[in-house]
């Protein structure tokens, strides 16, 4: 069938590839218009329309598998080639990863309800004094992308923030993260608190950020530092899969 | 937007369940609120996922972010990241080169060049 959501047509013209977008298009002349308006709601980063269509969709027995492949990671594609070719830029990026986030908050309890359970659960922060958070934030992107659940705390964040977060969901692994070199010895200070809480042997924790290094990380007394947003999820995979995840009753 | 009729397997059969009947709240927060809903969507869960298209789809997705992630690498080095398509700043901190001339509410205008390190002018 011709595709003729007009938003994805348009969208279709920023693909300049020949065979990128002569694949694309053929992807979506196979998928229900349905899906076509979640991809669309995804590009254009509006996370209620994403929400509201996931949750349509379900009601209408679309299956989990079918909204997540063609509405949202087909909208990803898109979006990860509009950047790729400097139509948008991290900004952008990250208003349609939240509308991905909105999308498969829906579609993962249906995940879990068939056995698939996420790979861990992480808690992310920048640490306290620092409103820095671009890098925390594609980690994130990235964690979610490789299945985990991620509760952000957002910027300026303080021990006992994380600590609470950390037993509250349960979390075995924590993530901070700093851009400042003021404001990097927060992250020992951190790890500190758990230890004063009893707490340090119940999560694992993982450093990154510009001036972070893997020897500064080990100084502080981290079990993991990542260079990049990729090398996070690499690190917080090995973090699980050497530790497994904390059960919420045993962090209490 | 193609509208679809509604299935009857979504439609409440606890006529007493409001809510469902008016079709407010989110699928999820039905779950809570109606035990025939619960049951029937429950029912639909279980059935509806192919784990392996779904371990397929998820490594497509990381795919897609590692190659964003690859990209940012190289963008970054030229272009704030904090920067968007409208050349206005997201940051939450602040910098020399937001002009702050804009109506509240929105956001600063960003006045960097690209072709310098923009992090000189992050205000610590």
């Amino acid at each position: 069938m011709p595709l003729e959501h007009a938003g994805l047509l348009k969208e279709l013209e920023y693909i300049t590839k020949p065979f990128e977008n002569k694949h694309i298009r053929s992807l979506f002349e196979d998928t229900d218009p349905n899906m076509h308006d979640i991809a669309y709601a995804l590009i254009k980063g509006d996370n209620n329309e994403v929400d509201r269509l996931t949750a349509k969709a379900l009601e209408d027995d679309f299956s989990a598998n079918t909204i997540m492949d063609d509405g949202l990671i087909a909208g990803m594609a898109i979006v990860g080639i509009k950047f790729r070719d400097n139509i948008i830029f991290v900004p952008e990026v990250l208003i349609s990863a939240r509308a991905m986030k909105a999308g498969m908050a829906h579609v993962e309890p249906i995940m879990s309800a068939s056995g698939i359970d996420p790979i861990g659960t992480v808690i992310m922060g920048t640490v306290k004094g620092d409103l820095h958070d671009i890098g925390k934030n594609l980690c994130i992107m990235m964690l979610r992308g490789a299945g985990f659940v991620v509760h952000d705390l957002g910027v300026d964040t303080k021990p006992e923030e994380f600590i609470d977060a950390v037993v509250e969901h349960g979390a075995g692994v924590l993530g901070m993260s700093a851009l400042l070199t003021t404001t990097m010895p927060n992250m020992g200070r951190t790890i500190e608190a758990f230890e004063d809480e009893g707490l340090r042997d119940k999560v694992k924790i993982m450093l990154g950020g510009a001036p972070v290094t893997q020897e500064f990380a080990e100084d502080m007394g981290a079990d993991g530092y990542g260079e990049n947003a990729i090398a996070c999820v690499d690190m917080a995979k090995l973090l699980v899969g050497r530790y497994g995840a904390v059960p919420a009753e045993s962090a209490d | 937007m193609v509208e679809r009729p509604r299935p009857a397997s979504a439609q409440c059969r606890n006529l007493s369940c409001n809510e469902v009947a008016a079709g407010e709240g989110t699928v999820l927060s039905r779950l809570y609120l109606c035990r025939g809903v619960r049951v029937a969507i429950g029912e639909r869960m279980a059935q509806s996922v192919d784990k392996e298209r779904y371990e397929a789809s998820l490594a497509r997705l990381y795919d897609i972010f590692r190659d964003i992630s690859d990209t940012v690498t190289v963008v970054s080095q030229r272009r704030c990241p904090y920067k968007n398509v409208e050349d206005r700043c997201t940051a939450e901190f602040g910098c020399r080169n937001q002009d702050r001339t804009v109506p509240a509410g929105e956001l600063y205008i960003c006045t960097g060049s690209d072709d310098i390190d923009y992090r000189g002018a992050w205000e610590l």
